[in-house]
Formats: structure tokens, C-alpha cells, sequence
């Protein structure tokens, strides 16, 4: 059964045409925008929070997009269980908003990074993973100024007691390692998932790594979960 | 000696962050606040008293001198 | 012109208003102008609009004349110069393009200068009403030694980043100089590519008597009050009282209105925009509507502020960031507000189009200005100095320069660790230049960079190049090295190229020395542009860069656009299997050491005539270029320019586990000649062994001198021979090591 997926737009967001686009032509999937002020999501069977840089990442990165309007709603689907994914600033807003745990620092090198990058499937149990082997290696893109994911010791051991990660920054061959890790996340986590496993948030941009045009196809399969 | 430093912009420099978080409160319904601007504090300790001193690094390091000003706040205990 | 009473010379000009010129940048026989064409003299307020119009930001006055000389026409173009940007233009496709600098805002407060600088020039694509979908920047600063130029570089870098990264539009190419001559006057010219359908170009034409001006963005501050007439000034020593010449960027507020603007294009709204770039309200408003013929009345009244207590006069002239003017057709209001509430953009209707050809003021129910248009646009005064080349720079280039080379490996990595050859990754890797996914070759990997342009299978190649060092030596030649090298970059990888924009950074027109490097630097361009077939599209000049006295290098810097008929036929300058061999293509290995980077290297006196270019061998080679890659019969491409033949054969192993083994006794020259000149109209083409004989023969027709000089390796090394020490290996890791490292 074909999902129609909503791509939310706070104002300031960049990387909702890239999704939009990948998921309507390149995956030929049902997809529409979302506005941040709509609180109607009926006609949606899974959200995208999309990357770029929500109210200029003012005062904090996803600290204002948290009280858009749409986030209610956004909450009330995660709870229901449907399946709601934050790329970038999406994830930084899913963490702002409570939906995952965690916080965001400045990335260790204190600049901005854009670069092809490596991770890890770790867990490939959820939705958005499933059509990944477990350890599979992907390359996929970065580009963020405030990747560097933090959980206290506390959470840490809640989410690995609970199969959260879902990927980690690695070398070409998997290796997984504080040299391999371009922004000084804790434990190299560059995604991770909720409890429940329907809400996904990731750092790295599978929107750019979905057409061979562009260097890679390894982020495909992630969208496509979505469509499907 | 325990300081704090306030670094803000001159008042006739435009703040896009103020702004923006400042419309995002009107749009949640606190109309009552009229003004909003953003600035850095830092919290510096020394040996004996150094006010110069933190003068010094405060006007050189700790604020863009084009576009910032800042004060100085010695703090007891 | 008004029947004049006064007699000219008996105008005595107040104390008061010689203050005013000063700080405009005026000078009194332009006030004497002023005066003559309105038949009164202006007042405070008309006083400020003739500086920010007149100013040589807006005015190009020095310039005006001569760039006449340069070619318009071509097989692409659209709209050439006139506009804010040039137009090229594949099917229905319109690709809008243009280069603008920042130098001044950047010398001052470095972070905000090159912030806005991204801001600015993108308004410019925005007004055309293309999608803003790639940014180029080319830096030039100085001895990375001083602390305050390591402050220079590093708040520009992130301004730029910041900038650019927030309005979602990635920095896809650049190039980032080194020389002390930049130190106190650093150069920052952005160049901004967009895209749209070529009927839903907007012009910035004022029509319709009775249309309203609204305007729109963030409201209006004090900030960059005299920002042009500042950018027009030579900067002192002294920087303390240019502080209320900084703007300050707000990239959030520039991505909403650039959804806006869209919107309000797509959806038919907008008669003309304009953005409120240097001299903000008053050249948005004045030059739409001269253009139009029309008149226009503004109620200052209106305009959205930040502060109460601000003036008519601060209120035209303010240089505050992200605001747009439109010209709406008053049946389309309503939708238009629409877009703006929604996005949170503060707007207001602000005037109308009238048809009295004079931009009238409003303030409180009174007219504080009144100005018939022409005067103000059309009849700006045009100058061309007396022109004298400096005989110390005629001396300069009679030395022959002294190259000798002992010690190839510790040449060869210095050469490769120096700030301007090595790898420029510690910069574009703070851009994001994957965003909007059309980015198909990012930097580092060719000599230009690859958009596609979705619903097509066709893309765009660009780059932005220039060289200060040459044009010193001889703006002439020197200018024309830097036209050869861009649109060499963009064949390289397999575009054609359509269109050319400049940037003209200079010191001080005043010196009959920098009026000499104005005229053959101008003429140098036009020349290259014609024999090249490639127009100049339009551009920017920036004159007065120069400290206490000391001037910057004539620096033209030039973007290239290329059209990619088939986006699948491209290259890059990577080479990709061993076993495949590598030749020297194009012109002759000369003794080409004039000027260059080399002499910096091993201490030297840097001196010498720049290379000439032979412009039916560069045509030849570009064409040879684009026939062996549309036929897929080449692996890489990468061209010689800075540093020699030895920097492509580097870039095309450096981020591969391959390696190569080059064996200079095949060269016909000395090998520190083959390795480290910079003959310009030459690339090296890396291919399947296979391709060899058709691609001698491909050559031979094209009347090219084609060489193989070696092989891709299956080993993490380098290997030269046919050095006069015999062979050289260097390890990847060592080369890894000096091209990575970062000036600082």
C-alpha cells in the first residue's frame, strides 16, 4: 500500500526541495509539503523533517521550530507509532522537541563540514533501515555545523540497552573510531531512534546520496522505506 | 578575583537573532515584550585583582571592538 | 536642463556643504555639475542622492567608457550588460549570472563584510527572478604571517560559510590568494549563478503609471549609511570612524525572501524587482524607473523602521540588508501580502510609478526631494585620467627571471605546501556545496564545478579565476592569461563556454599609474573575450583599494559559465585506473618563469614578463578538449596553470590509492622547465591505452602538440625520472602531507 509522506517546511528550512524531489521523482512516491503552521495532518501516513537551517538555527539549532504549530501534531503521529524521520536540522528539531533524546554541541572542529562520509548500519530492524544488512557500510554526505550529538552516561546505557543506534560514523572498511568521527559524537552516533523505533533522526543527508548522478545510491533505501 | 563580562552589540547595530527570536514570542502570544537582544556573558576568575587586565582582554579578544561593547562586573565570594 | 541664473564659477560653495562632499566623496566640480543640471543648488537630502548614485559603486564613473570596448554578443546570450545580471540562456532555460565584491566591508569588519557580500549578490540573481542555485568566491588576502590578516581570513571564510550555508546555496568553487600586497586591502569578489525559465525573467524596468512600490524584507536601520561612498574611498589607517558603515547580515531573513520572491514571480505578481543593494532605497527606486522612463514619488513615511528617531535622509540612503523593491500592479496586492504575511517578511506599500521622468520625496506631508531622474542616473559624469605605466613595473619585467633547481624533492613539496598551491579543502569544506542536489563535480575534484539542471539532461560548468601577480607585471597579457585559464577550466570538463562576468578590483584611478593598469587591463579583456568568442556579460568595479598609499595589484578576476549539452559526458581531473597513460596536450613547453609561483618558492626574485597567449593554440585546445570528451575517450582533464605541469599530475592521484610514473627525458626542455612552467593553452588528459593512436590523431588535426609523458600506477607513489639526479619517488603520504597542509 503506497504511504503519501509529508515533507514539513519551517520558514528557513533548505533541504525540503531535495527531499520533495527525491521522494516524487526519484522514487515516484506520494508526497506533499507541509507548512509549519498546519495542524491537519490526516491525510498523511509518515512525516520528514528535512535538513537546512529552521529560524536561521537562531539562538539554537531547532530551539524555535520546536513551538511551530505542526509539532503538536507531529508529536501525536509519533505516539500513534507512524513513522516520522528528521535529516539534519530535522534531527536537531526531533531532539528540541523531545521526540528523541540527546542534545547538540558544535561540531569538535568548531567549523562547519561538507563532506562525503561513511557509517555503519547498526540497527536495521526499524522501518527506515530494514532494506540495509546489519554492519553494512554507506556513503552518504554530510554537511553540518552542530552534529556533535551528546547523551549523558545515563541515556547512553538507556539507548544501547535498547537498540537505539541506528548508524555511526566509520571508515570505508567499517571501522568505527574517534578518528573516523568528524564531529565528536558520543559514541559516533550519527543516528538514532526512539523507543518505539518509528521515529529516526540522522545527521548525515540520504536526500543527496539517492542518484548515481551525484556519487552514491546508499541513502536511497531510507526514502524509500518511506514510500513503500 | 571572580568576573563577569557581558558582550552585546552597540545599540545602533542591528541583531537578526533578537529579531527573529522576538517574533517567534510575539507568534506564541507574548505580546508584552516590546524588545530582545542577544548577548554573551563570561564568567573569568584571576589571580588577585586584575581589572586591567580584564579590560584588556575583554576589549582585544572577548568582543569585535567594530560592532560589540561589553561591561565588567566584579563578583563577591 | 532648467534655465540657469547662476553663473557656475560665482557659486560659493558653504562650508557646511564642502563637509557634506567630503563625506560623500564628491568633489566640488561635480557639485558645480549638480548645480548646473537642476538650475539650484540641492538640498541635504538630493545632496546624499547625487553621492550614493554618483559614487563609483553605483556610478562607474572611471570605468563607464571603457568597458564599452568589451564584447556583448554570442551564441548564447540573452541579456548582456544592464541589468542586475547577465543572461545565458540552453532551450528555455535561463542561467543569470554575476560577480560582485565586497572589499572594503571585508578590510573593516571581515565576518559582516563577506556575509553581506553573499547577501548582496544574491539579491541581484534574485531580481531577475531566478532561483539562486550556486555561489563562487574568489579571496585574495595577505601574509598569513600577521596576525590581522590570519583574523581576515578567518572571519571571511566564515562569513561566506555561515552566509551562504544558511540560505541554502552551496559554494561550489573558488579560489583563495595569497600575497602581501592584499594585506590591509583584502579582495572578496562572490560570484552567484541561478536559474529559471526564460519566460519568467524579471526585469528591473519600472512601468505603469499608477503601479505601487512596495517594498519588502527587514525593516530599515541606520546601518551602512554612506556604505557606497565608503566602498568608493581609499581606507586610512585609521578604522575607528567607518563604524557606522558595517551592515550587518541576516541570511534567515534573505532565505525567506528569497521563497517569497519566487512565489510572488511564479505566480505573475510583480511588475519588476530591484534589490536595495548599495545606496539602498535611493538606487532601487531612481534606477528602476529611469530605466522605465517613468517617474517615481516615495512616502517615506511608510517604509518599515527599526528606529523612530531615523531621517528622510538616513532612511534613503541606508544600506540595511535583505530588502527588496517591487513594482506591483495595484489588482495584485492582495495576493501579494498574502505571500509576505506568510512568510513573515515585513512590507509596506511605499510609493507609486508616476509619469513625470523625477523621483519625488515625501516625508510628514512635505517634499524633501525632487530630482528629474536623467540627472541622477543617465548624466552620471564619466572619466577617463591620464594614463602612465610606473617604470619601476617596466623595469620589473626586463629582468629575466633566475630559476635554478637543486633539490627536486624539497622544491617540489614546498611547492605543493605553499599557501597558494596547496589543497584550498580547509576552505570549501566549510561550505556546503552539496545542497539543492545538482552539485555533480564539487571543488577539488577538476578545475571547475558541475551543476546539473533538473528536468534536463543538460548542466552547467564554473569557475572563477584571476591573477594579481601577472597583471602587475602587465595588465594586458596578464588579464588575458587569467580569460584563457577560466574558460580553459570550464572546456576541461566538458562545457562550452557561454558567458563571462568581471570584477575590475583596482587602487586609486587618480595615479596615473592604476589609470594605465585600468585602460590595458579592460583592453587585455576585451581582446582575450573576442578571440575566445566568449562575451562579458557584465560585472563589477572596485576602485580605491589601497592603504595609506599603497595599492593593491590590478586584479581582474573572471567567472565562467559553460552549458553541458549532455550532463553524462563530463570529466573530472581524477585519474582513475592504472595502466591508463598520460599525455601533455596543447601548446609548447616554453621558459615561461615570468612572475611565477615557483620564484616564490625557492626564493627568488619574483620578476619577468608574464606568459602570452596564443589564442588560435587555446582555441584549438579547447575544442580538442570538449570533442575527446563528448566521445568519452579520455579518463580525466586537468589544465596547467600556477605552480606548472607537476600540480595536475598530483591532483589527479592525490585522493586515489593510484599512483604515477612521469619520465621527463621524453620533454624537449630542461626538466624544471617541463615540471614548473606555466605555458599557458596546455592541460594533461589522462586515457585508456587503447584511445592512444586516435587520440594522436585527434590531436594532430587540431594542430596540437601531444605527448605521453607517463602512466597510472598501481602504487601509493610518485615517480619522476629523467631528473638530472636520476629518478625521484615521492610517497603519497609525503605528498598528502604538504598538499594538506593549511596556511594556518
Amino acid at each position: 500500500m503506497k504511504r503519501r509522506v509529508g515533507v514539513v517546511v519551517f520558514p528557513g528550512v533548505n533541504c525540503d526541495m531535495d527531499t520533495y524531489y527525491v521522494i516524487k521523482d526519484v522514487l515516484k512516491g506520494d508526497v506533499r509539503y507541509v507548512w509549519h503552521t498546519e495542524t491537519d495532518l490526516s491525510d498523511l501516513s509518515c512525516i520528514v523533517l528535512p535538513g537546512g537551517f529552521s529560524y536561521g538555527d537562531y539562538l539554537r539549532a531547532g530551539g524555535l521550530a520546536k513551538f511551530s504549530p505542526v509539532m503538536r501534531e507531529i508529536k501525536k503521529m509519533a505516539e500513534k507509532g507512524y513513522p516520522v524521520i528528521g535529516i539534519c536540522n530535522g534531527f536537531q528539531i526531533l531532539v528540541e522537541a523531545g521526540l528523541l533524546p540527546g542534545a547538540f554541541l558544535k561540531n569538535k572542529t568548531l567549523t562547519f563540514i561538507c563532506k562525503m562520509q561513511y557509517i555503519k548500519v547498526v540497527n536495521n530492524t526499524s522501518i527506515f533501515t530494514k532494506g540495509y544488512k546489519k554492519g553494512e557500510v554507506l556513503r552518504i554526505p554530510i554537511a553540518h555545523g552542530e552534529g556533535n550529538y551528546y547523551l549523558d552516561g545515563d541515556t547512553l546505557k538507556e539507548v544501547l540497552d535498547n537498540d537505539q543506534i541506528a548508524f555511526q560514523y566509520c571508515s570505508e572498511d567499517g571501522t568505527v573510531g574517534e578518528e573516523f568521527n568528524p564531529n565528536g559524537s558520543t559514541y559516533h552516533i550519527a543516528g538514532i531512534l526512539n523507543k518505539n523505533k518509528n521515529v529516526l533522526g540522522m545527521m548525515p543527508h540520504p536526500e543527496r546520496a539517492s542518484e548515481m548522478i551525484l556519487g552514491s545510491v546508499d541513502g536511497a533505501k531510507i526514502l524509500k522505506a518511506l514510500v513503500d | 578575583m571572580k568576573y563577569k563580562v557581558t558582550v552585546f552589540l552597540k545599540e545602533n547595530v542591528f541583531d537578526p537573532q533578537g529579531n527573529s527570536i522576538l517574533r517567534v514570542l510575539h507568534n506564541l502570544g507574548y505580546n508584552d515584550v516590546t524588545n530582545l537582544r542577544v548577548g554573551k556573558v563570561f564568567f573569568i576568575e584571576t589571580n588577585g585583582n586584575s581589572k586591567e587586565l580584564i579590560d584588556k582582554i575583554a576589549y582585544e579578544i572577548l568582543s569585535n571592538p567594530v560592532i560589540e561593547k561589553y561591561t565588567i562586573e566584579e563578583l563577591n565570594g | 536642463m532648467a534655465d540657469s541664473v547662476l553663473n557656475l564659477e560665482e557659486i560659493i560653495i558653504s562650508d557646511r556643504v564642502k563637509k557634506h562632499l567630503e563625506v560623500l566623496n564628491l568633489s566640488e566640480d561635480e557639485y558645480r555639475l549638480i548645480v548646473s543640471y537642476l538650475g539650484r543648488e540641492p538640498n541635504e537630502v538630493e545632496l546624499g542622492m547625487f553621492g550614493a548614485l554618483w559614487s563609483e559603486h553605483c556610478g562607474y564613473k572611471h570605468t563607464r567608457k571603457l568597458i564599452k570596448e568589451l564584447p556583448t554578443e554570442g551564441k548564447y546570450i540573452y541579456q548582456g550588460p544592464g541589468e542586475n545580471a547577465g543572461v545565458v540562456r540552453v532551450d528555455d532555460v535561463a542561467i543569470v549570472f554575476k560577480v560582485e565584491s565586497h572589499n572594503h566591508p571585508s578590510a573593516v569588519e571581515p565576518y559582516q563584510g563577506a556575509a553581506t557580500g553573499v547577501g548582496g549578490i544574491v539579491r541581484d540573481i534574485l531580481a531577475m527572478g531566478a532561483r539562486p542555485i550556486a555561489l563562487l568566491d574568489s579571496l585574495r588576502f595577505g601574509d598569513v604571517s600577521k596576525p590581522e590578516v590570519r583574523h581576515i581570513v578567518s572571519g571571511v571564510v566564515k562569513g561566506i560559510s555561515d552566509y551562504g550555508n544558511c540560505i541554502g546555496v552551496p559554494t561550489v568553487a573558488g579560489e583563495v590568494y595569497f600575497e602581501d600586497i592584499y594585506s590591509n586591502n583584502p579582495l572578496v569578489n562572490v560570484m552567484c549563478v541561478g536559474v529559471t525559465k526564460v519566460d519568467k525573467l524579471v526585469k528591473a524596468v519600472a512601468k505603469g503609471v499608477g503601479n505601487l512600490v512596495v517594498y519588502y524584507g527587514s525593516k530599515t536601520g541606520r546601518d551602512g549609511v554612506h556604505g557606497a561612498t565608503f566602498a568608493s574611498a581609499e581606507l586610512s589607517s585609521e578604522k575607528e570612524d567607518t563604524r557606522s558603515s558595517i551592515q550587518i547580515a541576516d541570511p534567515f531573513v534573505e532565505k525567506k525572501l528569497i521563497e517569497a520572491t519566487l512565489e510572488l514571480v511564479e505566480n505573475g505578481l510583480v511588475v519588476a524587482i530591484q534589490d536595495m543593494g548599495a545606496a539602498g532605497l535611493t538606487s532601487s527606486s531612481c534606477e528602476m524607473a529611469a530605466k522605465g522612463g517613468v517617474g517615481i514619488e516615495l512616502e517615506l513615511d511608510k517604509v518599515p523602521v527599526r528606529v523612530s528617531d531615523i531621517t528622510p535622509y538616513e532612511i534613503m540612503l541606508s544600506e540595511s540588508q535583505e530588502r527588496m523593491l517591487a513594482i506591483v500592479e495595484p489588482s495584485k496586492l492582495e495576493k501579494v501580502r498574502e505571500i509576505l504575511d506568510k512568510w513573515e517578511l515585513d512590507w509596506a506599500v511605499i510609493g507609486k510609478v508616476t509619469d513625470t521622468r523625477r523621483c519625488v520625496v515625501k516625508y510628514r506631508g512635505e517634499v524633501v526631494a525632487d530630482v528629474p531622474l536623467k540627472y541622477l542616473v543617465d548624466m552620471v559624469p564619466t572619466y577617463v585620467k591620464p594614463a602612465k605605466e610606473d617604470q619601476n613595473v617596466k623595469k620589473l619585467r626586463d629582468i629575466k627571471p633566475n630559476l635554478i633547481v637543486e633539490d627536486y624533492r624539497d622544491v617540489i613539496l614546498k611547492l605543493l605546501s605553499s599557501p597558494n598551491i596547496s589543497s584550498k579543502s580547509w576552505v570549501y569544506e566549510q561550505y556546503d556545496w552539496s545542497v539543492q542536489t545538482n552539485t555533480v563535480v564539487g571543488p577539488g575534484r577538476a578545475g571547475a564545478s558541475v551543476l546539473r539542471i533538473k528536468g534536463t539532461n543538460k548542466g552547467i560548468a564554473v569557475k572563477i579565476d584571476g591573477n594579481g601577480r601577472y597583471m602587475y607585471a602587465s595588465p594586458y597579457n596578464g588579464v588575458m592569461v587569467a580569460v584563457a585559464e577560466v574558460t580553459r577550466n570550464v572546456s576541461f570538463v566538458g562545457a562550452e563556454p557561454a558567458g563571462i562576468t568581471n570584477c575590475l578590483n583596482f587602487g586609486s584611478p587618480d595615479d596615473p599609474n592604476v589609470s594605465y593598469q585600468l585602460q590595458q587591463a579592460i583592453k587585455g579583456l576585451a581582446k582575450a573575450c573576442k578571440e575566445l568568442g566568449v562575451p562579458v556579460t557584465g560585472g563589477n568595479a572596485s576602485l580605491y583599494n589601497e592603504t595609506d598609499g599603497v595599492q593593491i595589484y590590478p586584479t581582474v578576476i573572471v567567472g565562467c559559465v559553460g552549458i553541458i549539452h549532455d550532463i553524462n559526458k563530463i570529466v573530472d581531473g581524477v585519474f582513475k585506473k592504472p595502466g591508463d597513460l598520460i599525455a601533455l596536450v596543447g601548446n609548447e613547453t616554453k621558459e615561461d618563469f615570468g612572475m611565477a609561483e615557483i620564484l616564490k618558492i625557492i626564493g627568488s626574485d619574483v620578476c619577468g614578463k608574464p606568459p602570452i597567449v596564443e589564442f588560435d593554440v587555446e582555441k584549438r585546445l579547447q575544442e580538442f578538449a570538449r570533442f575527446v570528451i563528448s566521445h568519452g575517450l579520455i579518463s580525466s582533464a586537468m589544465d596547467i596553470s600556477e605552480g606548472g605541469m607537476i600540480v595536475p599530475i598530483v591532483e589527479g592521484i592525490i585522493d586515489t590509492k593510484l599512483g604515477a610514473r612521469i619520465d621527463l627525458s621524453v620533454m624537449p626542455v630542461y626538466p624544471s622547465i617541463a615540471l614548473f612552467s606555466e605555458t599557458p593553452s596546455r592541460g594533461i588528459f589522462s586515457f585508456d591505452k587503447e584511445f592512444l593512436d586516435t587520440l594522436k590523431m585527434i590531436a594532430e588535426h587540431y594542430g596540437l602538440k601531444f605527448r605521453v609523458i607517463g602512466e597510472v600506477i598501481d602504487k601509493d607513489e610518485l615517480v619522476i625520472e629523467g631528473l638530472p639526479e636520476g629518478s625521484l619517488v615521492l610517497s603519497k603520504e609525503e605528498l598528502r602531507k604538504a598538499f594538506y597542509s593549511k596556511p594556518f
